[in-house]
C-alpha cells in the first residue's frame, strides 16, 4: 500500500522484484494466463516509455489487493494496475459488457422511475441469463445476477422515525446496500440508534466509483469522486463521521480516491471515513458501546473481505462479535472469495473467480454452520453461490443481538 | 482494541517466531504486519552458523557460534538459549506435522539450484542432501518452460562436489499447464498439488527412474507444509526424492510461512495486516503504545511489551537517506556506523570478509533491550529481534533465519 502522502506512480520504483505479490495473488494461482502483479503494475508502468501499450494480461487483475497486503516495500501494486487499465481505455473501446457491469447504478435508477421497476429489472436479468443473452455479451451465465430489492434502502429509510441524538453519523449506503441488500442499511440504523447516534443519509451521494475504476472508466469514476468528496466535505466540516457497511466503498473513500485522483479535500475527508464495525469498536474502546445483548445463540463462520484486510484496521467485526454472549464465530481465514466486485460476473473470468474461492467454499462447507458472516456484499453473493450457505453482514448479527 | 500483553511488529520469520513463542507462553499477542516477509526468497531453511570468521566452514554450528566475536547476537544470548530456541522450533514443526531435521551439533547439507552443496542447520525432510552421498545414481529433473532451474549446470557442479563416479541422468518433464506465462517452481508445485498434475508427472518419471536412485527436483513438492506428495512419490517410484534450494518464489519458504501462520491461529494471535507502524508513545523509559498509519488515519495500539521485528534496510526497519545517518523509525533507537565511507562495503562481491554494512543494526543487551549511544538500556519493555540487530552478516556467515529464530525466542522469553 502506498501511504496517502505518496503518489502511487512513484511507488513503482520501490519494487525490488521480491515476488511476494506473485505468491499471494489469487488470480496468478488460478490461471497461468496472468503474468502476475509484479510484471503488470510495477514493471510495466516503468516501461511505458518503451512500450506505449498495456501489458496484455492486465485484464486478469481483479484489484483484490492481496498484492498490496503482501508488499513489504509500499508499492501500490493494484492501483498501478488500475491506472494502467484506465490509460488503456483512453485509446481502446470498451466492450458492452463492461459498460453494463460498470453502470449498475444508472440502470437501476432509471428502472426505479417506472412502476414495478425493480421487478422488471430482475425479470429482465433472469430472462437475459436463461436465454443466453447475457452470455452472448460476456456476462457470466452460470451466476445469478444480483436481485434488486422491492424498495431501496433510501425509500425505506425515509419512513423511519429515528430518536434524535446530539451525536450524529452520516451513512454512505453504497449501491449494493441501497439497491440490493437494504436490510443491512436498516440494521445499521437500528444499531446506531441503540448506541445513541442519529443517522443522516445524504441522498445526493453517488456510486463510490469502484465498479468504474476496475473496468477502466477512470474519468467517470473521477466525476463520482468529485461529487462525493464535495458532499462529504460538507459533513466532515461539521465534524460528522462518514460510515459505510461496504468495505469496497470505504476503501474507495478512504484510500483509492487519494491514490487515483488529485484534487483538494481527499486526505482530509479520508480521516473521517469509517467502516461501520471499525467505528463501533472505537466506541467500545471509549466505553460507550452498548452491550445489552440478548442473542439467542448460534455458530457462525466469518469471512474477512480482502478490501477490509487491506485497510490496516484488523478485523473489527470479529472483535465486536466476540462481545456477544452465546455466539461462536470462527474466522474462515481462507483467502479471497474470488468475486472481486464485478470481476466474477465476466463470462471469461467466472471460472477463475470460482477457482479462487474454492478454499473458502470448502472451509465453509466443512464448518457445518447455516450462516456465514462477511462485511462485503459481493463476497456474500459469491459465498452463497459457491457454498450454498446463507451469508449476512456482521451489523445484522449485532442488530439481532439487540433484540430489536 | 483490547490492550495486548505483547505487540509484535513485523511478520517476517523473526516476527512470526516471536509471536509463536509469546503465544505459547499464554500471552495475548497482537501481530502487526506490513508486507509478508522474505519467505519467498529463502527456501525456508534455518541456517544457524557455517562461517563464523572467514570462508572456512566451522566443524559444527555450535563450534561456529563459540568462535564468534563477542558483539555477535548469539554470543550475547548464549548457547543454551540457542539450543532451546532450536528445540522450540522443532517441537512447533512436529505439532504442525511438518517436522524439520537437524541439530546444532552437525551441519546438514542441501543441494542448491546450481548443484553446489550448502551447509545449513534445520531442514525439511524433502531437502536433506546427505542422501546423495549414499546412493549411486542421481536423476536430475527439469521442467519445460520453468525458468531459473538449469539441470545441465547443476549436473556439472554436482559432479565436482560429489564425484564423477556416480551415475547422472537428466529428465525433462512437461507440465500440462495451460499456455501463458513462463512457469516458476511455485507454479509447478501448485500443479503437483493437484491429482491430475501429480499423475501427469508420475507418468513421465515411471519407467525412466530406477529404484533406489535419488530423484532431484526443484522445490515443487506441493505448497502446503506437509510431506504428503514427497511420501507418495517416494512410494510410487521406490526411490529417494530430494528438493534443491531455488530462486524466488521458493515454495518451501511459503510452506514455512503457512505452518507458522497456522500455529499462530491455533494460539489465538490477533493479526492486523497492512498497518505500517510509524511511531511510539514512550514515558519514563516505557513504551505505552505504538502508532500505525492505516488507509485513512493513525491509530494507537497499547501493550505491556513490544517486540520490534521490522527487518534491516531491505525491510524498512532501518533507513538511511544520507550517509551515515541511519534511522530506526519507530522508537528512534540510535544506530551508528562508526567507520568512514570507504569502510562501508568490501567492493568485492564475493569478499572473504563480512560486509560492514551488513553488520549495521541496533545494539542490545543480552535480553535484547535496545541500548542508547552510551550503552544504556532506555526502553525497558521493548525488545529487538532479527535483522534489526547489529553484529552479524547473515549472508556471509550463513546464519539466515537462525539469528532471527534465536533472538525472537530470547525476546519472547524475557518478560
Amino acid at each position: 500500500m502506498g501511504t496517502l502522502e505518496e503518489n502511487p506512480k512513484g511507488t513503482a520504483d520501490y519494487c525490488t522484484a521480491c515476488t511476494s505479490c506473485i505468491t499471494t495473488c489469487p488470480v496468478t494461482a488460478a490461471t497461468s494466463k496472468f503474468r502476475g502483479p509484479k510484471l503488470v503494475g510495477p514493471a510495466q508502468s516503468r516501461m511505458n516509455f518503451a512500450e506505449p501499450d498495456a501489458e496484455a494480461s492486465l485484464e486478469y487483475c481483479s484489484n483484490c489487493k492481496n498484492c498490496d497486503i503482501s508488499c513489504p516495500s509500499g508499492v501500490a501494486v493494484s492501483t498501478l494496475n488500475m491506472l494502467q487499465r484506465g490509460e488503456y481505455y483512453r485509446s481502446h473501446t470498451h466492450p458492452l459488457r463492461d459498460h453494463i457491469l460498470a453502470h449498475g447504478e444508472q440502470m437501476i435508477k432509471m428502472a426505479r422511475k417506472l412502476p414495478f421497476g425493480s421487478f422488471f429489472a430482475n425479470l429482465g436479468a433472469d430472462i437475459g441469463r436463461k436465454t443466453g443473452m447475457l452470455k452472448k455479451i460476456g456476462i457470466a451465465s452460470k451466476r445469478p445476477m444480483p436481485k434488486y430489492a422491492n424498495k431501496s434502502f433510501l425509500q425505506q429509510f425515509r419512513a423511519i422515525k429515528q430518536k434524535s441524538y446530539s451525536d450524529k453519523v452520516v451513512f454512505f449506503p453504497g449501491c449494493y446496500i441501497n439497491e440490493n441488500d437494504p436490510d443491512v442499511g436498516m440494521a445499521f440504523v437500528k444499531v446506531m440508534q441503540q448506541n445513541q447516534y442519529e443517522v443522516i443519509v445524504d441522498e445526493k451521494f453517488v456510486c463510490c466509483g469502484s465498479p468504474l475504476v476496475v473496468t477502466g472508466y477512470l474519468d467517470e469514476a473521477e466525476a463520482n469522486a468529485r461529487t462525493n468528496t464535495e458532499l462529504i466535505r460538507k459533513w466532515t466540516k461539521q465534524g460528522y463521521p462518514i460510515l459505510t457497511c461496504c468495505t469496497s466503498c470505504s476503501l474507495m473513500l478512504k484510500q483509492e480516491y487519494a491514490e487515483l485522483f488529485d484534487f483538494p479535500d481527499l486526505h482530509e475527508n479520508a480521516k473521517f471515513v469509517y467502516d461501520a464495525c471499525e467505528f463501533l469498536l472505537d466506541l467500545h474502546d471509549k466505553n460507550r458501546f452498548n452491550q445489552d445483548f440478548q442473542h439467542e445463540g448460534g455458530s457462525y463462520i466469518y469471512h474477512a473481505p480482502c478490501h477490509l484486510r487491506v485497510q490496516g484496521i484488523g478485523l473489527p467485526a470479529l472483535e465486536l462479535l466476540s462481545l456477544i454472549p452465546n455466539i461462536a464465530v470462527e474466522n474462515a481465514d481462507a483467502g479471497c472469495c474470488g468475486i472481486s466486485g464485478n470481476y466474477g460476473f465476466k463470462e471469461d473470468k467466472y471460472e477463475i473467480s470460482m477457482q479462487v474461492g474454492q478454499e473458502l467454499f470448502q472451509r465453509i462447507k466443512e464448518a457445518s454452520v447455516d450462516t456465514v458472516i462477511s462485511d462485503c456484499g459481493t463476497c456474500r453473493m459469491q459465498i452463497e453461490h459457491g457454498s450454498g450457505v446463507k451469508a449476512i453482514h456482521p451489523i445484522e448479527v449485532l442488530g439481532e443481538a439487540y433484540h430489536i | 482494541m483490547i490492550k495486548s500483553d505483547v505487540i509484535v511488529i513485523g511478520a517476517g520469520f523473526a516476527g512470526l517466531m516471536a509471536a509463536a513463542v509469546s503465544a505459547k507462553r499464554g500471552k495475548k499477542v497482537t501481530l502487526i504486519t506490513y508486507g509478508s516477509g522474505t519467505f519467498p526468497l529463502n527456501s525456508g531453511l534455518i541456517d544457524i552458523m557455517a562461517m563464523p570468521i572467514n570462508e572456512t566452514i566451522c566443524a559444527t554450528p555450535i563450534d561456529g557460534i563459540e568462535a564468534l566475536p563477542e558483539a555477535h547476537p548469539y554470543k550475547k544470548i548464549g548457547t543454551d538459549i540457542v539450543a532451546n530456541a532450536v528445540g522450540f522450533f522443532k517441537e512447533l514443526c512436529e505439532q504442525e506435522n511438518y517436522p524439520y531435521s537437524g541439530s546444532i551439533d552437525k551441519h546438514q547439507w542441501v543441494v542448491t539450484a546450481l548443484g553446489t552443496m550448502k551447509p545449513t542447520c534445520l531442514v525439511p525432510k524433502t531437502m536433506l542432501g546427505d542422501i546423495c552421498l549414499k546412493q549411486e545414481e542421481l536423476i536430475l529433473i527439469g521442467f519445460n518452460r520453468l525458468k531459473d532451474h538449469y539441470i545441465n549446470i547443476m549436473e556439472e557442479n554436482l559432479q565436482q562436489s560429489l564425484g564423477k563416479n556416480k551415475i547422472y541422468t537428466s529428465i525433462m518433464v512437461d507440465a500440462d499447464i495451460d499456455a501463458g506465462r513462463d512457469l516458476s517452481a511455485l507454479d509447478i508445485a501448485r500443479w503437483l498439488n493437484t491429482e491430475q498434475g501429480y499423475e501427469c508427472c508420475l507418468k513421465q518419471l515411471r519407467g525412466v527412474v530406477k529404484a533406489n536412485s535419488v530423484v532431484i527436483l526443484p522445490q515443487v513438492l506441493g505448497i502446503k507444509p506437509d510431506y504428503a506428495i514427497w511420501d507418495k512419490m517416494k512410494k510410487d517410484l521406490q526411490c529417494e526424492i530430494l528438493e534443491t534450494t531455488g530462486l524466488p518464489p521458493a515454495a518451501n519458504g511459503l510452506r514455512l510461512r503457512s505452518m507458522l501462520l497456522s500455529y499462530l491461529k491455533k494460539h489465538n494471535v490477533t493479526m492486523v495486516e497492512n498497518a505500517k507502524v510509524i511511531g511510539s508513545t514512550v514515558e519514563n523509559q516505557k513504551c505505552l503504545a505504538i502508532t500505525t498509519q492505516n488507509a485513512a488515519r493513525e491509530r494507537k495500539y497499547q501493550a505491556d511489551h513490544f517486540i520490534l521485528a521490522t527487518g534491516g534496510f531491505y525491510g524498512g526497519g532501518l533507513q538511511m537517506e544520507t550517509f551515515p545517518i541511519i534511522k530506526e523509525p519507530i522508537f528512534n533507537i540510535p544506530v551508528q556506523f562508526t567507520g568512514q565511507d570507504e569502510a562501508w562495503a568490501n567492493e568485492k562481491l564475493f569478499s572473504s570478509q563480512k560486509q560492514p554494512f551488513a553488520e549495521v543494526g541496533v545494539l542490545t543487551d543480552d535480553k535484547l533491550h535496545p541500548l542508547d549511544g552510551a550503552g544504556n538500556c532506555f526502553l525497558n519493555n521493548v525488545f529487538v529481534v532479527g535483522r534489526n540487530l547489529s553484529g552479524y552478516d547473515f549472508c556471509f556467515e550463513q546464519s539466515g533465519n537462525g539469528v532471527a529464530l534465536v533472538s525472537a525466542y530470547q525476546a519472547a522469553m524475557s518478560f
